[in-house]
């Protein structure tokens, strides 16, 4: 197994997790727990797709991908929708994803058909995540208390989110260089993300695990 | 070449984010760390001061108790004392003129023994207090004071609300333990103490003109910590203003609570 497909299927991981401690989670983790099994289940069709057909349509799995970068942006934009306390964030939130699924939708009808890939999409989606971590944490500074962060599941989600989404927003900004250069350059920024995404699961992983623990989520004041 | 450039500037920008992603995270473990630090910091002082308020509390019940004891032991024990050996005499009194003559003087050592033990227990639960309410037991205190012409207390107010009768008697407390402190060591002879209601809470500044906390170093005694365990007991506070050279200025702060019940009244 290459570190392509390893790095694609870790995420069944934080899948079972996900699926086994469903039951225990708080209620803003179980979008969590549906990203993930989302993203498995993504992840599983697309390489089997890839690995078992021979004929080039068959072997299409990009759909699923693009289908998988809204899912992921609803679930996330939701999730931090509980997540954080102050009004005008939430308002942002409600705002964003309105405007990001407009944009999805014209960048499948105008630029990135739905059988290519969707990389604008992407991208945006990776300054989002990023955006609503940096949200999180701010949140978590304007409060006066401390947090036990190794207690808090949302806390290893945005560092998971920041961590891979801060480097793989270069990624797929710059899709459409890397298909017209040469193979060295797609290999080696593709091993890069793989390492990344390995560090996305992770922290996905421990998220759920720590979440699952029933740790009760920071108070965090009002800011 | 151009492959090569876009090779670095992918994988470089790629890890370059990856890093200061790393870097805004370790911040803010950093900071988090050093806010639980500054918290357990914080704690600890206050742990340290309640146990002071504590044992200050302790220290002033402790006083308290020895001064009624020797109150009832100097006083009390020996006018009765003396109250016995006259009726031991009594008993033994020939003739019928220094029946008379002892039993009076018996008599007036009960009197006196009387009004000793009321002394010591007004002393304990002033009934001034009890009967006139706060304001009339300070200017009693105050007129008391002013009467040896020693001193000069001038006291100000504008209460106007019937406050309950625990605060009244913290508020007394607080008085007559900043008119003692004047008068044993700051050698004051003009003290100014002034309180005022602004909303919900009551205010209190005390001045005079003696040799200040330098001095005298009570900042840290018994007095002052007495005087912060009863303000704490009240949710309040006190502040040395700034700007005052002579004496000791001290403003004290309280959330007024309000009589409820009629037995004060």
């Amino acid at each position: 197994m290459d570190l392509k497909t390893l790095s694609s299927l870790s995420i069944v991981a934080p899948a079972i997790v996900a699926i086994v401690a469903f039951k225990r989670l708080p209620k803003e983790a179980k979008y969590l727990a549906w990203l993930t099994i989302i993203s498995a289940v993504v992840n599983l069709i697309a390489n089997y797709k890839l690995n078992f057909f021979v004929n080039e349509v068959d072997r299409m799995n990009v759909q699923y991908f693009n289908l998988f970068a809204i899912a992921q942006y609803v679930l996330l934009n939701r999730l931090f929708f509980l997540i954080l306390k102050r009004g005008a964030w939430k308002k942002v939130l409600n705002g964003l994803l309105v405007l990001f699924l407009i944009f999805a939708v014209v960048n499948i009808i105008l630029w990135q058909p739905f059988n290519t890939f969707g990389s604008n999409v992407i991208w945006v989606g990776n300054i989002s995540f990023v955006g609503f971590s940096l949200l999180y944490f701010s949140q978590l500074l304007s409060s006066e208390r401390y947090h036990n962060l190794t207690q808090d599941w949302v806390f290893w989600l945005s560092a998971g989110l920041l961590l891979y989404n801060a480097s793989a927003f270069v990624l797929f900004l710059m899709t459409s260089y890397i298909v017209e250069a040469n193979r060295d350059i797609y290999y080696a920024s593709n091993r890069l993300n793989a390492i990344f995404n390995l560090v996305l699961t992770g922290f996905y992983f421990v998220s759920l695990f720590v979440a699952a623990k029933r740790y009760k989520l920071s108070q965090v004041d009002d800011a | 070449m151009e492959d090569f450039a876009l090779t670095e500037l992918i994988v470089g920008g790629m890890s370059m984010m990856f890093l200061a992603a790393g870097g805004v995270i370790a911040f803010f473990i950093t900071y988090q760390k050093r806010l639980l630090n500054q918290q357990l910091k914080h704690r600890e002082a206050e742990k340290a001061h309640q146990l002071e308020l504590l044992n200050a509390n302790f220290q002033s019940q402790e006083r308290e108790r020895n001064r009624i004891g020797r109150d009832l032991h100097d006083e009390v024990g020996a006018l009765l004392t003396t109250a016995k050996l006259y009726f031991r005499y009594l008993d033994a009194a020939q003739s019928s003129e220094k029946f008379e003559e002892l039993k009076d003087k018996a008599m007036d050592v009960l009197e006196e023994t009387i009004a000793s033990v009321r002394r010591v227990s007004h002393d304990m639960r002033p009934v001034v207090l009890e009967r006139l309410g706060l304001v009339d037991a300070i200017v009693d205190m105050a007129d008391k004071i002013n009467d040896s012409g020693e001193v000069k207390i001038v006291f100000e107010h504008n209460l106007t609300q019937k406050l309950d009768f625990e605060m009244q008697l913290n508020w007394y407390r607080i008085t007559q333990e900043l008119i003692n402190n004047a008068l044993k060591h700051a050698n004051a002879s003009v003290i100014t103490i002034r309180f005022h209601e602004k909303g919900n809470t009551l205010i209190m500044d005390y001045k005079d003109d003696g040799v200040g906390l330098k001095n005298n170093a009570v900042k840290s005694g018994i007095g002052l910590q007495n005087i912060e365990s009863r303000l704490s007991l009240m949710k309040g506070k006190m502040e040395f203003p700034k700007g005052e050279s002579k004496g000791l200025a001290l403003s004290l702060t309280s959330k007024i609570a309000l009589n409820k019940t009629k037995e004060n009244d």
